[in-house]
C-alpha cells in the first residue's frame, strides 16, 4: 500500500503528465544502459557531454557496447585508414546468419528434396528469391571483404608486434569465410554444385598420403564421392559447424583487437609501442556519438548498395541450374570464382602437388608472415622487398585465375562448342532468348535461304554461320601454333616426330563448315529443335554433331 | 554540430530509401513474380521430360507416345486421360499412376503387350531419379488438351526430312532414332539399357549364328527377334519376346534395309 501511496503522492506534486515523462525518462536510461533523453539528444546535436560522463557508463554497463573500446586514437577512425573492413566482414557474417536462417526453414538437406525446396523457395516463398540473393551476393561480398582486409593489413605493416597473434587469426577468419562460401555452394543440389564441389573433393583425395587423402576424404563426403552423406555433412558443416568456428575465432580476433588497438598510421607508431592504451586526451574520438554514427552510416550506405545491386539486377542473382546428374558432366566445369586459381593450378600439374601441396603452403606461409617478417619498421618505404612479394603475388593470383577459367588450356570438339554457345546446357543463350513463337517450324540450314523463316530465325542462322567460322578459325590458329612448335624442335624424339605427322596429317576445326536447325511441333506449347553442324574434313567423308533440346513457351532460364 | 547531423541525415535517407525500393521494387512484384516462377519451373519440368521420353521410352511407347500396337498402350489418346484409371481401377491422379508405373514398372504380363516394363525408378533399382520420373510425368500430362480434344497442334509433328539422296545408311540411322531402337539397345557403342549393345555388332554378326551371314542375321534378328536371343544383356540375362516382333509391317522395304546397313557399319 505504501507504494502507491508514494506514486499517487508524486502524480500529484507533478502532475500526471510530468510524472509519465518522468517515467519514461528512466525506461529510456534503463534501455540505454545510462543515457537518458536529454543525454540522447545531446548526442545527435554533437554537443559535448555532461559531466560525469554518461556516455562511458554504457561501455562498462552495456554488454554490446563493452566489447567496444569507449575512444579511439583520432587517426585511425579515418575511413581511409582502414576502411573498416573489419566492421563489414562482421556485419556480412550477421547478414548471412539472419538471410541463412530464413532459408534454413524452406530446406532440408537430402537429394530427394533438396532441388525441390530450391524450386519452393524461388517459386512458392515469398520473398524467397530476395532473400538467396542476398545471402549469395553477401558471402561473395564478405570474401572480398576479407579478402582486402587482410590485404590492408598486410600493406600498411599492422600484422606485426604486437598484432601477430590477431593476423594469425585472420588468417583462420580467411579459411572459414571461404569454406563456410564453398559448402554453401553444394547445397542446392544442382549441376553447378554438384560438379564444383566434385573438383573439391577429388582435390581433398588427392592428400598426400594417400591414406590421410582418403580418409579425410571419407570423412568429409560419407562416402568415394557425392551423395546423400555428402549433403548431410556439408550442411551441417555451413550451418552449425564453421559458424561455430568463426564465432569463436572472431571473439578471440576481437579481443586483440580491442586489447592492442587498430594499428596508428606508420608515420606515428613504432613497432611494438602500447598506443591503444595511451591515446593523449586531445587526440581521442570518443565512441560514443562518434565512431558510433560512422559505422551506422557506413552500414547504412554498404546495405543500401547491396540492396540496390540486387533490386536494379546489377547482380544477376543467385543462380539454379539443372538437377545435379552424377551422369552428366557439364561440357565446362568451372569452380567458384575465388578458387578458380587452385583449378588454374591443378591445369599446370600433378594433382597431389598443385591442388594440396601449394595452396597448404600458400595458406601455411600467409599465416606465418608476422613471425618470418624481422623486418622492424611498417613505413612501406623500408619494405621494398614486402610489397615488391605482394604486387608478384597478386599478378600470380591474377593470372591463375584466368587460368582458372575455360579461357585456358579447355579444348572441347569446335563443333560442339559451337552449339553450347547457341543453347548453353545451362542459362539462356541465342535460341532461348528468342521468342518462342519467333521460332519458325522447319528445316533451316546456313547455306541456304531461310527469307521464310522468322527474323528471329534468320538472325539465329547468321549467327550460327559466325560461330563456324569462328570456331574454325580457332581451332585451326591453335593447330598451326602447335604444328609450329614441335617443327621448331632442333632433335625431336621418336615421340615427338610421330606427334607431328600425326598433326600434319589431320584437317583441323570445321572445314567447309555448315549449320542446320531443325524446328518441329512437339506438343501444346513445346518444340523440339534440333542443331546439326556439318564438316568435311580434306580426303575423308562429311562428319556431324546433333544435338537435340526441347523449348517451352513458359520456360525462363534468364539469369538461372 | 554539423557533421553529426549530416551523418544522421544522409543515414535516415538511406534507411528511406532502402525502404522505399524495397517496397516499390520488391515487395509490389512479389504477387506476379511467384506464378510466373512457378509456370516457368513447370515448363522446365516438361522439357526435362522430353528429354527423358526421347532417350528411355520411345522405343516401345512410339516418339509421340501414340504406342506401338502389340507391345506398349498410348499415352497420347484420349482413352488415356479420360477412362483408363476407371479400366484399371486406379483411385488416385493421373500424375501419380504414371509416376507409380514408371518407378516400378509392369512387371506383370497383361497378355496384351508383349514387352513387360521395366522398373524405371532408382527406388526399384532401375536408372530414374524421381525428379526425372516427375520430369516425365508433366511430359505425358503435357499431351492432354490436343490428345482430348484431337487439336492437330502436335499431333503430326513433321519428320526430319532426309535429303531425296540420302544413302541406306543415312535412312537406317535415321530409322534407328525413329523407331527409339535407343531406347532398349541405347547408342551404338554407348551403354545399353535393356537391349544388348549394337556397338561393333557388324564384326561379330556373321559368326553368331552358324549359317547365317551377319546380313541375314541382322536382318533375322529385326523382323524375328525370337530366332536367336543372345544371352547376354546389360540386366542380366536375354529374354525372349521382349523385343517387339512387329517390324516387318511398320517398317518400309527401304527403312528395313537401311538398317540393316546402318547396323552393318558398326565394326568394332
Amino acid at each position: 500500500m505504501g507504494v502507491i501511496n508514494n506514486v499517487t503522492q508524486e502524480i500529484r506534486k507533478e502532475g500526471l503528465f510530468h510524472w509519465m515523462l518522468r517515467q519514461l525518462d528512466v525506461l529510456i536510461t534503463r534501455l540505454t544502459t545510462g543515457l537518458n533523453w536529454n543525454d540522447l539528444r545531446s548526442m545527435a546535436r554533437g554537443d559535448e557531454a555532461r559531466r560525469p560522463n554518461p556516455r562511458l557508463t554504457v561501455h562498462s554497463e552495456s554488454f554490446f557496447f563493452h566489447i567496444k573500446p569507449s575512444y579511439y586514437h583520432q587517426s585511425v577512425t579515418k575511413i581511409g585508414h582502414t576502411f573498416r573492413l573489419g566492421l563489414l566482414s562482421t556485419y556480412f557474417f550477421l547478414i548471412e546468419l539472419v538471410t541463412g536462417i530464413f532459408l534454413m526453414i524452406y530446406y532440408a538437406p537430402t537429394p530427394e528434396r533438396a532441388y525441390g525446396d530450391m524450386l519452393n523457395i524461388i517459386s512458392g516463398v515469398p520473398f524467397g528469391q530476395f532473400m538467396r540473393d542476398i545471402h549469395r551476393l553477401g558471402a561473395e561480398a564478405m570474401v572480398i571483404v576479407v579478402f582486402l582486409h587482410m590485404v590492408r593489413t598486410y600493406l600498411t605493416g599492422s600484422y606485426k608486434k604486437p598484432r601477430q597473434f590477431t593476423w594469425l587469426t585472420g588468417v583462420i577468419l580467411l579459411l572459414a569465410t571461404l569454406f563456410l562460401s564453398f559448402s554453401g555452394y553444394l547445397l542446392p543440389w544442382d549441376q553447378l554444385a554438384y560438379w564444383a564441389v566434385t573438383i573439391g573433393g577429388s582435390m581433398i583425395d588427392k592428400a598426400p598420403p594417400p591414406v590421410l587423402g582418403q580418409t579425410v576424404q571419407l570423412i568429409l563426403l560419407g562416402a568415394p564421392s557425392i551423395g546423400a552423406a555428402g549433403l548431410l555433412r556439408f550442411y551441417l558443416l555451413h550451418v552449425l559447424f564453421v559458424p561455430l568456428v568463426v564465432i569463436f575465432v572472431f571473439f578471440i580476433h576481437y579481443y586483440k583487437v580491442v586489447r592492442v588497438g587498430i594499428s596508428l598510421p606508420s608515420s606515428q607508431e613504432e613497432i611494438g609501442q602500447d598506443t591503444a592504451k595511451r591515446v593523449p586526451a586531445d587526440k581521442r574520438r570518443y565512441y560514443l556519438p562518434d565512431v558510433f554514427t560512422d559505422e551506422m552510416v557506413f552500414l547504412g550506405l554498404i546495405t543500401f548498395i547491396l540492396l540496390a545491386l540486387i533490386i536494379f539486377n546489377v547482380y544477376p542473382g543467385a543462380p539454379l541450374e539443372h538437377h545435379a546428374n552424377p551422369n552428366k558432366t557439364p561440357l565446362h566445369t568451372e569452380a567458384p570464382w575465388y578458387f578458380l586459381w587452385i583449378q588454374g593450378l591443378l591445369k599446370l600439374g600433378d594433382p597431389t602437388i598443385m591442388g594440396v601441396v601449394v595452396p597448404t603452403i600458400v595458406f601455411g606461409l600467409l599465416a606465418v608472415i608476422p613471425y618470418i617478417d624481422f623486418n622492424p619498421s611498417r613505413k612501406a618505404k623500408d619494405r621494398p622487398v614486402a610489397i615488391a612479394l605482394w604486387m608478384f603475388s597478386m599478378a600470380v593470383l591474377v593470372v591463375l585465375t584466368w587460368m582458372g577459367t575455360p579461357y585456358f588450356m579447355v579444348e572441347s570438339p569446335p563443333a560442339e562448342e559451337v552449339v553450347q554457345i547457341m543453347m548453353p546446357e545451362e542459362k539462356d543463350g541465342p535460341v532461348r532468348q528468342t521468342d518462342w513463337d519467333l521460332l519458325t517450324v522447319g528445316e533451316w540450314d546456313t547455306t541456304a535461304d531461310n527469307s521464310a523463316a522468322s527474323f528471329g530465325v534468320q538472325q539465329l542462322m547468321v549467327l550460327m554461320n559466325d560461330l563456324i567460322h569462328e570456331e574454325h578459325v580457332k581451332v585451326v590458329e591453335r593447330h598451326e601454333a602447335k604444328v609450329k612448335d614441335l617443327r621448331s624442335i632442333r632433335n625431336p624424339t621418336p615421340a615427338e616426330q610421330e606427334e607431328l605427322a600425326k598433326l600434319q596429317a589431320t584437317d583441323p576445326g570445321l572445314p567447309n563448315g555448315s549449320g542446320k536447325m531443325i524446328i518441329e511441333n512437339w506438343q501444346e506449347g513445346l518444340k523440339k529443335v534440333t542443331m546439326r553442324v556439318f564438316w568435311t574434313p580434306e580426303g575423308d567423308s562429311e562428319q556431324t554433331f546433333e544435338k537435340t533440346f526441347y523449348i517451352h513457351d513458359n520456360s525462363n532460364y534468364d539469369g538461372r | 554540430m554539423n557533421n553529426m547531423m549530416t551523418k544522421i541525415t544522409v543515414g535516415i535517407i538511406a534507411l528511406l530509401a532502402m525502404a522505399t525500393i524495397f517496397v516499390l521494387f520488391v515487395a509490389r512484384d512479389e504477387p506476379a513474380r511467384l506464378p510466373a516462377e512457378e509456370a516457368n519451373f513447370a515448363a522446365r519440368s516438361v522439357e526435362n521430360g522430353a528429354l527423358l521420353f526421347e532417350a528411355n521410352c520411345v522405343g516401345c511407347h512410339g516418339v509421340q507416345g501414340k504406342g506401338i500396337p502389340g507391345v506398349a498402350p498410348s499415352l497420347n489418346s484420349p482413352e488415356f486421360f479420360t477412362t483408363r484409371l476407371q479400366e484399371v481401377g486406379y483411385t488416385g491422379s493421373l500424375r501419380s499412376f504414371i509416376e507409380g508405373t514408371v518407378n516400378a514398372g509392369r512387371p506383370v504380363d497383361s497378355g496384351q503387350y508383349s514387352a513387360k516394363m521395366a522398373t524405371w525408378g532408382q527406388e526399384y533399382g532401375g536408372p530414374l531419379r524421381p525428379d526425372q520420373i516427375s520430369d516425365l510425368a508433366s511430359f505425358v500430362l503435357n499431351w492432354e488438351t490436343t490428345a482430348v480434344t484431337g487439336e492437330p497442334v502436335a499431333a503430326e509433328p513433321t519428320p526430319t526430312p532426309l535429303a531425296s539422296d540420302a544413302s541406306p545408311v543415312e535412312i537406317g540411322a535415321a530409322a534407328y532414332t525413329a523407331q527409339g531402337c535407343a531406347g532398349c539397345h541405347g547408342e551404338p557403342g554407348g551403354a545399353g539399357l535393356v537391349g544388348p549393345n549394337l556397338g561393333g555388332l557388324a564384326t561379330r554378326a556373321g559368326s553368331t549364328v552358324p549359317g547365317l551371314s551377319a546380313e541375314e542375321y541382322i536382318h533375322q534378328s529385326i523382323v524375328q527377334p525370337n530366332a536367336y536371343v543372345v544371352p547376354e544383356c546389360p540386366s542380366g540375362p536375354c529374354a525372349a519376346n521382349l523385343m517387339p516382333q512387329t517390324y516387318e509391317q511398320t517398317l518400309s522395304p527401304a527403312e528395313l534395309d537401311g538398317l540393316v546397313q546402318y547396323l552393318l557399319t558398326l565394326v568394332e
